[in-house]
């Protein structure tokens, strides 16, 4: 790494990354408020995020991917806020992939959005851009008036001092050349645009069809491709028969590739033609032959070595107290492997030639992206340039390197650009799933009401061993895996937290809230299995526990209120709260129960769970855009509690046995509830995730909900099909 | 050759008739505003009218089409693309193409859709949840439109499914 001086590290991003030798693609991920795209901003460069043109028109660079998290709106409103732009005026760009836009945590020089990561990152450092460069805009007007710094004001894209101004395009390029000062942004008490709510920017191109996302990307004399892995997880390729295929039409070649040595993809065939159609109907003419897996895996046999995991002692990750030893005893949860199932299937278009390998990909994850496609290639990683479109969906799935680098490998072989899609089968059949995942719960509360010991035993696969293999090991990670129970916020004197890791074939990734989706529900409804054990109310069971986690307190007094808790007569209501990456969040499920008719059968034959409204309290410390938190809390609680009724990944034969939407039912608009969002500004200075922390309180306070209804407990999920003393559930 | 009326305009595509309207849309035409979702039919991200019906194009042969006239979101100018915007509806936006087709199809029809009515016609999947600001968006869309109420279509409307286990 070149040891760069500040001012090379403000300004080098954009000029050498404009300054690639490649021919410029046509496509770029860029849109402006009217929706038309082109080129990569031309004009003069102010540090990494800022371009002014000499017309004036600013374009704001993201360094984070959109994937309906609003990023591409709220980002820029910083940069906006600092440089007094009007947002509607900017245009808005990704940037390539560069350690100039590695996210500023700990975790090494990477590009990547996830974790609810990208504004309570990118705040601080953007701000602090927008101030710099504004403080240079203004340098350069006072310079050129001969005027002191400090009487120089900005507004709508000028600097001004007294009768005399000049636009930001103006004094663009004698800016630029100023040495880079020190600058602090604006306080709080100052902001006109932050906590405003403008509309989304890319809004519009996504209600006319112009937005282009990575299956869009259109590259001259681009060849189509599609790709084909084992059915049985862990398997490998052993034999191709493309005789059949090379004679349907459009074919142009039928590749096979070994999963690379470090295990960024795994073996793989590829029918590259003239069309995606082509390719997708001639892919099922290929004869091939894989060998090894498990294929003894089946839903029973993987329920079966999750539960023997609850029968035997764990590592230990936690000790509070002198906790009691029988956690054999207690009642156990169950959640099965869930997919991410993103609207928009795998994709990515790829060139490589002399110069190097040019990328267009809806990706999370730019860095290890880069990394993997030139170790796997064999070419210098600066070499790579890689495009990020709009995602069609991404919740963690499009963090994993594996499409992209099958389409590397592909284009590499073809020696034109390629665009590979999968199918929505392909795409089923290998994910990254959430990990099937059980636990089992016990504990005590005494004669006060109070808890006086907690004892969890956890059973499931761990999604980092794949990426830190010492973890078979058992070295201590019950902060990762642990999570909702490493950091209980309920005063407990005695805890007990252990672990029993579960190695399968099947792949494990980051699932939208990741180990806080099935460990709030698992913690969550056996909270309220004591507050009934105690007599006591759920809420004020909760608040009971809470008074030494003042933020929990607040967000559980703050949605009861808003579901009006106290006078729930007559409705079925349960609450959950959950803290994930920051963020602290409430919830309030209203359920009604309905008698099922079915026509099949005369007659009721189960009931049916409505979830008519959802409450939220949203703590996410600072904000910038309530609405865009809102949308995001909207969103979470649709896509948990479409987890809750009735998805579930199923294996048979140590392969995916769901393969497409129809065996894996995700909500639909008829079964949405009112959702009602709070968002609670609890601790400005400390800013919490927003994009995840809403989705693991949902399945909790349903079951809870569904428990006031029916007094009976749900254990697993999904709810769907489950027996009760009323009938089946239906959703 | 295949042809048809496509956004009120005549095309012919050498293409093999048993092709899927949406990959001749997506691939000949270059029109990649309807998008690919599923291929089997289920989650509505293809949606188009076809003689001003919401049809899922990736289970409709192009050969199906023929003589016939295809609308596509690019060929869209409905008020219900407005209050979309309104209610910020999209998050990610790749199933908004086939959510707003098949809106602007159920407010033709019915000009003021009650709740049911609104359950039933929209089936198209939103994995980012946006189901809630939909519902207002049709809503708002009817309450704007507030024209006398049409007459039933000739075709039949493709009918939904319920949730079901």
């Amino acid at each position: 790494m070149i040891n760069l001086s500040r001012r090379d590290i403000l300004r080098s991003a954009g000029g050498l990354l404009l300054g690639f030798a490649f021919p410029t693609s046509p496509e770029f991920l860029e849109y402006n408020p009217e929706g038309s795209s082109d080129r990569g901003a031309d004009g003069e460069w102010l540090g990494a995020y800022v371009c002014i043109d000499p017309h004036g028109m600013v374009t704001l660079r993201v360094p984070a991917s959109e994937m309906g998290q609003g990023v591409h709106t709220s980002l820029p409103m910083i940069l906006a806020e600092e440089l007094d732009l009007d947002i509607r005026a900017v245009r808005v760009e990704m940037a390539p992939n560069s350690t100039a836009y590695a996210h500023p945590s700990e975790v090494g020089k990477t590009q990547l959005t996830a974790g609810s990561g990208s504004v309570r990152g990118w705040w601080g450092p953007m701000a602090i851009a927008g101030a710099t460069a504004r403080a240079m805009l203004i340098e350069a007007a006072a310079r050129r008036w001969a005027v002191p710094a400090e009487s120089c004001t900005t507004a709508n894209g000028k600097v001004s001092c007294g009768a005399q101004n000049a636009t930001y395009g103006d004094l663009a390029v004698e800016a630029a050349g100023l040495s880079v000062p020190h600058a602090t942004p604006k306080p709080r008490e100052s902001w006109k645009l932050i906590g405003t709510e403008p509309q989304r920017l890319d809004i519009p191109s996504k209600t006319n069809g112009t937005a282009v996302f990575g299956i869009d990307v259109k590259v001259p004399d681009a060849v189509q491709a599609t790709v084909l892995h084992s059915p049985v997880f862990g398997a490998r390729l052993v034999s191709v028969d493309d005789t059949e295929a090379r004679k349907l039409p459009g074919v142009i070649d039928v590749l096979h590739f070994k999963g690379s040595a470090q295990g960024h993809t795994t073996d793989f065939v590829a029918v590259v033609a003239d069309t995606f159609w082509h390719a997708r109907v001639a892919i099922v003419s290929v004869v091939a032959k894989w060998e090894g897996g498990r294929p003894d895996l089946d839903d029973k046999v993987i329920s079966q070595e999750l539960l023997a995991g609850l029968d035997q002692r764990g590592q230990t990750c936690k000790k509070v107290g002198a906790p009691a030893r029988a956690i054999e005893k207690g009642v156990t949860y169950e959640v099965p492997y869930l997919h991410h199932a993103t609207m928009e299937p795998l994709t990515c278009t790829a060139h490589v030639h002399d110069q190097g390998v040019e990328l267009w990909a809806p990706t999370q994850a730019q860095s290890f992206t880069e990394r993997a496609v030139a170790a796997v290639l064999g070419v210098a990683h600066d070499k790579v340039l890689l495009h990020t479109t709009f995602l069609g969906g991404g919740f963690g799935r499009k963090s994993e390197v594996d499409f992209v680098v099958e389409a590397a490998q592909i284009a590499q072989a073809v020696g034109k650009p390629v665009k590979v899609t999968w199918t929505r089968e392909e795409d089923f059949a290998h994910g990254f799933y959430r990990p099937a995942f059980a636990a089992r719960l016990t504990g005590a509360v005494d004669a006060a009401g109070k808890i006086t010991d907690l004892g969890t035993r956890l059973s499931g696969p761990n999604i980092l061993t794949r990426f830190l293999p010492f973890f078979l090991d058992g070295l201590p990670f019950g902060f990762f895996v642990g999570e909702n129970f490493f950091d209980l916020p309920y005063a407990v004197p005695n805890q007990r937290l252990e672990y029993n890791l579960l190695d399968l074939p099947i792949p494990t990734g980051f699932w939208r809230s990741v180990s806080a989706s099935h460990n709030g529900f698992f913690r969550e409804c056996f909270l309220d299995e004591l507050a009934d054990r105690a007599g006591v109310d759920p809420v004020q069971f909760r608040l009971n526990h809470l008074a030494d986690s003042p933020r929990h307190y607040n967000a559980v007094k703050k949605v009861a209120e808003m579901a009006d808790w106290e006078h729930r007569e007559g409705r079925f209501l349960g609450i959950a709260i959950v803290e994930s990456f920051g963020s602290i969040v409430a919830e309030v499920a209203q359920v009604r129960i309905e008698d099922h008719l079915s026509g099949a059968t005369p007659g009721v034959d189960g009931i049916t769970v409505h979830v008519e409204k959802v409450w939220v309290a949203f703590d996410c410390g600072r904000c910038i855009h309530r609405g865009i938190i809102k949308a995001q809390a909207e969103g979470s609680v649709g896509m948990g509690l479409s987890v809750a009724f009735g998805e579930r990944m199923s294996i048979v034969g140590g392969a995916s046995a769901t393969p497409n939407f129809y065996a894996y039912p995700v909500l639909k608009l008829g079964q949405m509830p009112e959702v009602e969002v709070e968002v609670l500004e609890g601790a400005p200075d400390d800013p919490g995730g927003v994009g995840e922390p809403a989705l693991p309180p949902i399945a909790p306070a349903v079951c809870n909900a569904i428990f006031a209804a029916l007094g009976e407990r749900i254990r697993s999920l999904p709810i769907a099909g489950q027996s009760t003393k009323r009938g089946k559930l239906f959703v | 050759m295949p042809s048809f009326i496509l956004n009120s305009r005549s095309v012919s595509v050498d293409v093999d008739p048993e092709t899927p309207l949406l990959w001749v849309l997506r691939e000949q035409l270059g029109l990649t505003g309807t998008k690919f979702g599923c291929g089997a039919g289920q989650c509505g991200a293809c949606t188009v009218h076809l003689d001003g019906v919401p049809t899922r194009s990736c289970i409709t042969s192009v050969s199906g089409v023929e003589g016939r006239s295809v609308t596509t979101i690019e060929g869209l100018d409905h008020p219900v693309q407005d209050a979309w915007i309104a209610e910020q509806v999209p998050q990610c936006g790749y199933c908004q193409s086939g959510q707003i087709m098949a809106a602007a199809a159920l407010l033709d029809a019915h000009a003021s859709p009650d709740d049911a009515e609104v359950n039933e016609w929209m089936t198209n999947i939103c994995r980012c949840g946006t189901y809630a600001r939909i519902r207002k968006a049709i809503r708002r869309a009817a309450g704007v439109r507030m024209a006398p109420e049409l007459p039933e279509p000739a075709l039949a409307v493709p009918s939904p499914t319920t949730g079901t286990p």
